[in-house]
């Protein structure tokens, strides 16, 4: 004990009936160095708590409210749970003892109060409300600390997340560029991409695909055709048939689309790369540039196929005029299982309401 | 037991004791201690003495038990254990006897007054 602090000036509550007993504790604990609060009965001193108390000594024997009363009333007062107690009586039998324990007293001290005896004992249970008062100041900063940390965190995520949604936005302005770009080649209006991209995304939610991949077919597929940059101009916009020379370069577009695109960490440019390369690939392996079939070419391949070739067949081209849907169905259902996922093709056309709308929507026009 | 010496001795070392206390940090408590004894043991005693009569136990543990606390804590230990014979008596519901405990109560009183006056 001796090495220990000495415990700074605390204010202790003294609860007692009798004048002379209170009068005389007040003393003692003054000369201890502490603050005093008296209280003639157990009312006035569960009314003094709210003063801020670091330890209570309490009479027992006291006319109305008795000390295990006060006792327990105290362990009830939110300014008193933590309180030590000190039950201070003349009488201190087993049974008091144990009543006082039971009530929720810390220690017991017999009248007369030895001043030796109540240093000590009031000491130690003051150093306990210490650690106690310490700790509850620790949890409450820790609790603050947790609650700041917590709101760094959710304004990083938050910040993060804006981050990812600017990026996501510039991809899909690339992706723009990348479009506007085949256009201008291929003389194939911007309302050919619209409408190919959605019809994708139709069909990919009609297959029960995710919407976050139904989304990311949308916006890739607009780089299908971004290879025909290295097509000449004089092969895009040729009237005629192609001879063999000239469908072998205008045949490259993918290959060199997947080129452009390749070996990008985004997905969006990754999943563009997949559908640019497999947009030309038949069902029966009789397609360019790999000569997959079935199932082995990547499925927004074999989507975008069909999206395209509906298109380019109700579209007017250089070298053809725009075929009406009838005629348009009829060849993709003569393709189904030789050049389209026969699934693909059944989608399409379950969904035909939609992809007539689309068409509707955003239909060619003569000021184009 | 007329003016028990020993109640006397106790009565000037503990009024050596009280100032002692007073001297660090309770100034007029001598003066504030004494008249409250003398006044409420007074008032004590008698009621003692009426409780007594009445063979009120309650009344009879309830004050010797207060009273001895009070005697102990200023030092007056044969007042304070002549009530501790009372409040025991009381708690076994017998008051034989306890009318001349009471007197000698009375007595002391009287001696630790003039002692101290």
């Amino acid at each position: 004990m001796s090495d220990s602090p000495p415990v700074l000036r605390k204010r202790v509550l003294v609860v007692d009936d009798d004048d002379v007993t209170r009068s005389l504790t007040e003393a003692l604990v003054r000369a201890l160095g502490h603050d005093v609060e008296p209280a003639r009965d157990g009312l006035e001193g569960l009314a003094k708590l709210r003063l801020g108390v670091d330890l209570v000594l309490l009479d027992v024997v006291m006319p109305g409210m008795d000390g295990f009363e006060t006792c327990r009333a105290v362990r009830r007062d939110t300014h008193g749970q933590d309180v030590p107690i000190i039950m201070v009586t003349s009488r201190a039998s087993r049974g008091d003892r144990l009543q006082a324990v039971e009530a929720g007293a810390n220690d017991f001290i017999a009248k007369p109060v030895d001043e030796t005896e109540l240093r000590v004992r009031s000491e130690s249970l003051l150093r306990m409300k210490d650690a106690q008062d310490a700790l509850k100041r620790y949890q409450v900063q820790l609790e603050e600390m947790v609650e700041q940390r917590t709101a760094s965190l959710r304004q990083a995520l938050e910040e993060m997340a804006e981050a990812q949604r600017l990026a996501y936005l510039a991809q899909l302005d690339t992706v723009e560029r990348l479009a506007i770009v085949a256009e201008y080649k291929d003389k194939v209006t911007a309302r050919h991409i619209h409408r190919m991209s959605r019809y994708c995304a139709v069909i990919a939610r009609g297959m029960g695909l995710p919407p976050g991949e139904v989304e990311l077919i949308l916006h890739a597929s607009r780089m299908h055709d971004v290879g025909k940059i290295a097509v000449p101009d004089a092969i895009l916009r040729k009237t005629s048939e192609l001879d063999g020379p000239e469908w072998d370069i205008m045949r490259r577009h993918p290959t060199v689309g997947s080129r452009i695109l390749d070996n990008s960490t985004s997905q969006l440019l990754e999943a563009g790369r997949v559908i640019a390369l497999h947009h030309h690939e038949r069902w029966d392996g009789a397609g360019y540039p790999s000569g997959l079939s079935g199932e082995s070419i990547p499925l927004w391949g074999r989507i975008c196929a069909v999206a395209d070739v509906f298109d380019a067949v109700t579209s007017e081209r250089p070298y053809k005029p725009a075929y009406s849907n009838e005629e348009a169905r009829r060849i993709l259902l003569e393709g189904r299982g030789t050049q389209f996922d026969p699934q693909v093709v059944d989608v399409f056309f379950e969904h035909f309401d939609d992809i007539l709308a689309i068409q509707t929507q955003f239909e060619d026009s003569t000021e184009e | 037991m007329t003016g028990d010496p020993s109640d006397l001795d106790m009565g000037a070392e503990m009024l050596a004791h009280l100032r002692q206390l007073e001297a660090r940090g309770s100034p007029g408590l001598v003066a504030h201690v004494i008249e409250a004894f003398l006044r409420d043991t007074t008032t004590r005693v008698a009621t003692l003495r009426d409780a007594v009569a009445a063979g009120d136990v309650d009344t009879v543990y309830r004050v010797a038990h207060t009273l001895h606390g009070s005697s102990a804590m200023i030092g007056a230990s044969v007042m304070a254990s002549r009530c501790a014979e009372l409040s025991r008596a009381s708690q076994a519901a017998t008051l034989d006897g306890a009318d001349a405990i009471v007197e000698e109560l009375a007595e002391a009183l009287e001696t630790i007054r003039r002692a101290v006056e």
